[in-house]
């Protein structure tokens, strides 16, 4: 992009532009978005990052002080938010789940850096057809890293209760993980192929 | 950057790593994302800086040579022999692009993988010319008096004042023109026959490379959309997609199958984002791309 077009967006954000704001918009989202999902190996989690930094710049925009580009103060912003879903990430138990199980498998050839985000994203699609009180349970344990005495109040049931759920639903997951990482490693049906085709996934559950 | 990042990243950490990777101190961590960003991105800014640097410094070494030159030969022969050298600039692949002020104050925007080059006495006399191959967006200076004309290897373009959009790709015999404004007359090398454009047109190189086809009402938004950091596709089947993908991401795609490469996409791919276009399009059409060495292979999913 030519300086003087740059400079210009940014004067003209300072001024209140939303014209000049959805330019920058759509020439650093795409990169700010690839770099989240690159650290935090969810979409999710990117796309919120990507949104978040924007809303950021344009509430400070009478205050930025750069005046050639942006790229450096997007990072700046971006950055903060990504120490913390980073650390979210590498201490999520279902990433050690992914580890744990990956681990055991032999190593493929062709490793995508982001199968990770695709293997979550499934998990996800295969909570969700659990019977809605176990998907909760699973889900608050799992995804969110609540332990079972904040769960049942969270859900008003018996911490007993929670323990049950709990379990049956974790070795569901489990079994699910197994084998969803054999077969995706050994390229007989790929993360995406499970996440895109929903029925293939409804086949896989009815059968176990 | 820290090794367990790097395991992290790639997806072969193992569970003791992982624990360890915990532990990293956060100094640590923001410096490897800054780094990380930077290796990442390079905002088309400060390229542009590295490289108007390296343009100052190539025509101030021009200068000195000739000087250097000119006054060696005075004494030597007292002949009157001036050596200059050629200004280049050149955009690599990966969505690098570049900004080319010429002596005349004409603009020049370069898409990857494209190149502009001109001597700076090709700027004295009453023709302005430059030599180039890619893809750029032509910002030229009006001028009464002086033509500016472009030489790319399959056509010249012939200007006043004028704002165009000039792709000439050698390697693919490919040259075509969207006027802006002003007028160009726009010539084909093999043949010498050459049209006037108007603006608002668009005119590409035959199959031959002798004639042109003209358009009319082509959006120019997508023709220039490549300055925006996207490419917009309209219709276009998989085969130009990945044509433009290749150069833009210095990469190489082939087709499992070739009636994959009749299919048609609609949609935006990221300029500078190489797996996030292959993913889009991996999810657009139920395609697997797998990567060895150079080779990006596109195939259905089985």
């Amino acid at each position: 992009m030519e300086q003087s077009d740059e400079n210009k967006l940014i004067e003209a954000l300072k001024k209140g532009s939303k014209m000049a704001f959805t330019k920058l918009y759509a020439i650093y989202a795409p990169r700010i978005r690839a770099f989240s999902l690159r650290w935090t190996k969810n979409e999710i989690t990117a796309e919120d990052i990507t949104q978040e930094v924007f809303i950021r710049l344009w509430n400070e925009r009478e205050n930025i002080r750069q005046t050639n580009t942006v790229n450096s103060l997007l990072f700046t912003i971006a950055s903060h938010l990504l120490i913390n879903a980073f650390n979210k990430t590498i201490n999520s138990p279902v990433f050690e789940d992914y580890v744990r199980y990956v681990d055991t498998l032999p190593s493929s050839g062709n490793h995508d850096p982001l199968e990770y985000s695709n293997f979550l994203s499934s998990i996800k699609l295969f909570i969700d057809r659990m019977p809605p009180t176990r998907a909760k349970v699973v889900k608050l344990s799992k995804l969110e890293g609540f332990n079972n005495k904040e769960i049942a109040d969270i859900l008003s049931l018996k911490e007993q209760t929670v323990k049950n759920q709990l379990s049956i639903g974790v070795k569901e997951l489990r079994s699910f993980i197994k084998d969803f990482l054999s077969i995706v490693t050994t390229g007989v049906i790929t993360s995406s192929a499970l996440l895109e085709f929903p029925v293939l996934l409804q086949m896989y559950t009815s059968q176990s | 950057m820290n090794n367990l990042l790097k395991k992290y990243l790639s997806e072969r950490i193992n569970l003791e790593e992982l624990e360890n990777l915990r532990q990293i101190p956060e100094q640590e961590l923001s410096e490897s994302f800054k780094k990380d960003w930077d290796n990442f991105f390079t905002s088309p800014k400060e390229e542009q800086k590295s490289k108007r640097w390296r343009r100052v410094f190539l025509s101030s070494a021009a200068v000195l040579l000739s000087i250097l030159l000119f006054s060696t030969i005075l004494l030597w022969n007292r002949t009157n022999v001036l050596s200059s050298q050629d200004i280049v600039v050149t955009t690599g692949g990966s969505g690098e692009r570049a900004s080319v002020t010429l002596p005349d104050g004409s603009v020049i925007s370069l898409n990857s993988n494209s190149s502009l080059s001109y001597k700076p006495e090709d700027f004295t006399g009453d023709t302005r010319s430059v030599t180039f191959e890619g893809e750029g967006f032509f910002t030229i200076a009006k001028s009464d008096s002086k033509k500016f004309i472009v030489h790319t290897s399959l056509v010249s373009v012939n200007v006043k004042g004028t704002t165009f959009n000039l792709l000439s790709r050698e390697k693919d015999r490919a040259a075509s023109l969207y006027l802006e404004s002003g007028n160009v007359e726009f010539k084909s090398v093999a043949s010498g026959y050459s049209i006037d454009m108007k603006p608002g047109e668009f005119a590409s190189l035959d199959a031959d490379g002798t004639g042109f086809i003209r358009e009319e009402n082509k959006d120019s938004n997508l023709i220039t959309a490549w300055k925006q950091g996207e490419f917009i596709f309209i219709n276009q089947n998989l085969k130009e997609v990945a044509k433009y993908l290749e150069y833009n991401f210095n990469t190489n795609i082939e087709f499992e199958n070739p009636e994959l490469e009749s299919i048609p996409f609609t949609g935006t791919l990221p300029n500078s984002n190489l797996p996030e276009a292959i993913r889009i399009l991996e999810l657009s059409f139920g395609l697997q791309c797998t990567q060895k060495e150079n080779v990006i292979l596109f195939a259905t999913k089985k």
